[in-house]
Parts: C-alpha cells; sequence; structure tokens
C-alpha cells in the first residue's frame, strides 16, 4: 500500500474489437491441418469485414517464411467473421497470422500451430526465430556454453531438464 | 507533463471508438494529507459489454474504492469519457465524489505503450497509456494509521455488490 502512496498512478487500457478463435475445447475454432488454414474471428457488427486486412506468416519446415495476405472474409450467420485459405505447401506446422484495419492499424497476431505436422511447439518457436540454423551450426563455437545448449536442445525435445552444477 | 501520450492514447480511442460498447472501471482513494488522494485507478475500454461484472463500493471514513462498468449506447457517450480524459485526467469521479491522482495534470507523467504492455499477458493489441506522479511528500503510513485503515475495514457493511451499473 505505501507503495501506492509513493507512486500514484492510473492505466487506461483500449481492447482490441478482434480476437482470432483459437481455443480447441470449443467450437468453432481457427485451425491449420496439412496447409489448410480455416481462421474464425469475433469481431463487432459494427466492424465490416471488408475493413479488415489478415496477413499470414507461414512457417515451413525448411526454407524462409511464406509471407501472404487474405482475401477479404466474410460474416456468417453466427456473427463470427471466417477465412478459408490453402496454403501453397501443407509442409507448414506454424503460422503467424496478423489482423488489421485497412489503414495499417494492428489489432493483434496469433500463433496457429498444425498439431499433426508438429513435433512440440517449443521446437516450431525455435525454428521461427533461428531461421538461418545458428544454434546447428555454432553449436560447438564456444565449449564454455556447451551444457547450455544440451540444455537447450532437450528443452526443444519437450523434455524438462536442469543444469545441476556443483560449485566446487 | 508527456501530452503526446495522452493526445496519442485519446487518438487511438477515437479511431476505435465506433467498436468500443462498454469501460470497466476499478479506483482506490485513500484520505491522505486532507484530502482525498487516487492511489490507484484502472479502465479498460471494451469491445463488448461483459456478461458478469461483480461491481462493488467501499466508503469508509479512509476509503473509497469501486469497480464498476460504464455501458455506452451511442459513440457520443464514448466522446465524453475520452474529453474528460483528455481535460482533467488526473481525476476520478465516482457518483458524488472525486479524486485526484496529482495536484494539477501538469504534475503528471505519460507513457504510452502502442503495442501491447510487458506486463499483460496474450497476442490481442493492447494500446495502453499509463499516467503517473511521483509523491514527493510520501511518508510511510504509521501503524497506527494502518490498524485504523484495517479497523474501519473489518467494520464497513459488505460492500455494495451490483451486477452492472
Amino acid at each position: 500500500m505505501d507503495e501506492l502512496n509513493k507512486r500514484r498512478f492510473s492505466e487506461f487500457v483500449l481492447i482490441s474489437p478482434v480476437e482470432l478463435l483459437l481455443d480447441s475445447s470449443k467450437d468453432p475454432c481457427s485451425q491449420l491441418r496439412n496447409g489448410a488454414l480455416s481462421l474464425v474471428m469475433a469481431a463487432p457488427p459494427a466492424l465490416s469485414p471488408e475493413n479488415l486486412r489478415v496477413g499470414v506468416k507461414a512457417f515451413r519446415q525448411k526454407g524462409a517464411p511464406e509471407r501472404l495476405t487474405l482475401a477479404p472474409v466474410a460474416r456468417g450467420p453466427d456473427g463470427l467473421l471466417r477465412l478459408a485459405h490453402n496454403l501453397s505447401t501443407s509442409d507448414v506446422p506454424l503460422a503467424l497470422v496478423f489482423i488489421s484495419l485497412a489503414g495499417g492499424d494492428l489489432l493483434g497476431r496469433w500463433f496457429i500451430r498444425d498439431f499433426g505436422n508438429s513435433f512440440n511447439d517449443r521446437m516450431l518457436l525455435h525454428r521461427a526465430m533461428d531461421t538461418r540454423d545458428q544454434l546447428k551450426s555454432s553449436f560447438f563455437d564456444k565449449p564454455e556454453q556447451f551444457e547450455d545448449k544440451v540444455l537447450l536442445i532437450l528443452t526443444l525435445m519437450g523434455l524438462t531438464a536442469l543444469i545441476w552444477k556443483n560449485s566446487d | 507533463m508527456n501530452e503526446d501520450a495522452l493526445a496519442t492514447f485519446v487518438a487511438q480511442a477515437s479511431a476505435w471508438k465506433v467498436y468500443l460498447r462498454a469501460c470497466v472501471r476499478i479506483a482506490l482513494s485513500v484520505f491522505t494529507d486532507g484530502q482525498w488522494a487516487l492511489w490507484y485507478s484502472y479502465s479498460a475500454f471494451l469491445p463488448e459489454v461483459p456478461d458478469h461484472v461483480d461491481a462493488f463500493t467501499v466508503e469508509t471514513n479512509s476509503i473509497r474504492a469501486f469497480r464498476e462498468v460504464l455501458i455506452f449506447r451511442d459513440e457520443s457517450e464514448v466522446d465524453a469519457v475520452l474529453s474528460d480524459l483528455s481535460d482533467q485526467p488526473e481525476i476520478v469521479r465516482s457518483i458524488g465524489w472525486s479524486a485526484s491522482l496529482a495536484p494539477t495534470a501538469k504534475h503528471l507523467q505519460f507513457e504510452y505503450e502502442s503495442l501491447h504492455p510487458d506486463r499483460f499477458a496474450g497476442p490481442k493489441r493492447l494500446p495502453a497509456l499509463t499516467a503517473h506522479w511521483t509523491n514527493p511528500h510520501y511518508k510511510t503510513l504509521t501503524a497506527a494509521q494502518v490498524k485504523l485503515i484495517d479497523h474501519e475495514l473489518q467494520l464497513y457493511r459488505e460492500p455494495t455488490m451490483a451486477s452492472v451499473i
């Protein structure tokens, strides 16, 4: 309480009007399956689908990501916005979806994963970040980092590992 | 006072006002140095009216606090709230009282995060404005003051609960 007295503050937050539905325990939800991308979005009625722009960065298993802008979305009878698109290859375990208003006002970005085409989400995120495969190419460069890199590999394999060092 | 941050937030909210349907507000005001001082407040502008919010008010001799939902019936009501924020960002008003975050608006420092503040989770964009004032007369509350506040809160009736104001 003393901290609030010392440094008083007010916060104001704007919640984005669009949400990509990704909860697989609920129906409908967005999916990525064998290159078939199906997006479902919640948006207020006042938001015309023509005013939305959807961008996708599709991370392939190998090679540079594919970037594309998708056609305008359509509003269904349930009020949700839907968009379906087949990517150029089925070899896409992870995609990053950007939703913005026409004119470039970003509303949010979401990762969507193909659960049947991916090892685990940690590995996918690592591949998305390490596009030049630097972990592999520099694995033995610095001996003092060897244990940390082994730990990273075990983590990317989905294991929960711990470095246990003796201080002596 | 960084007025650009405040103006940028208000401009962003105005750009989205057609989509805004409600605002959830939380405030904590404490009687400090002979006046009601706002110690903390949070306002979230939402694109839909929440299904349920546990609104409440607490009013004792030392504490005034509330959580409430304002429902916007049209864009003019959003404009009114944004106009209040723009003109008097240091003031929070409730029914029958108001409290000030700082002596004047010029004492406030503003920070604007355009995309997503680190402290919030989730992938949605959350443009956020923080207004803060560091109290130069700050003194740690004495044990007696803390006991008094604690006593008041324990004696206070159940917080007034209402679903939506």
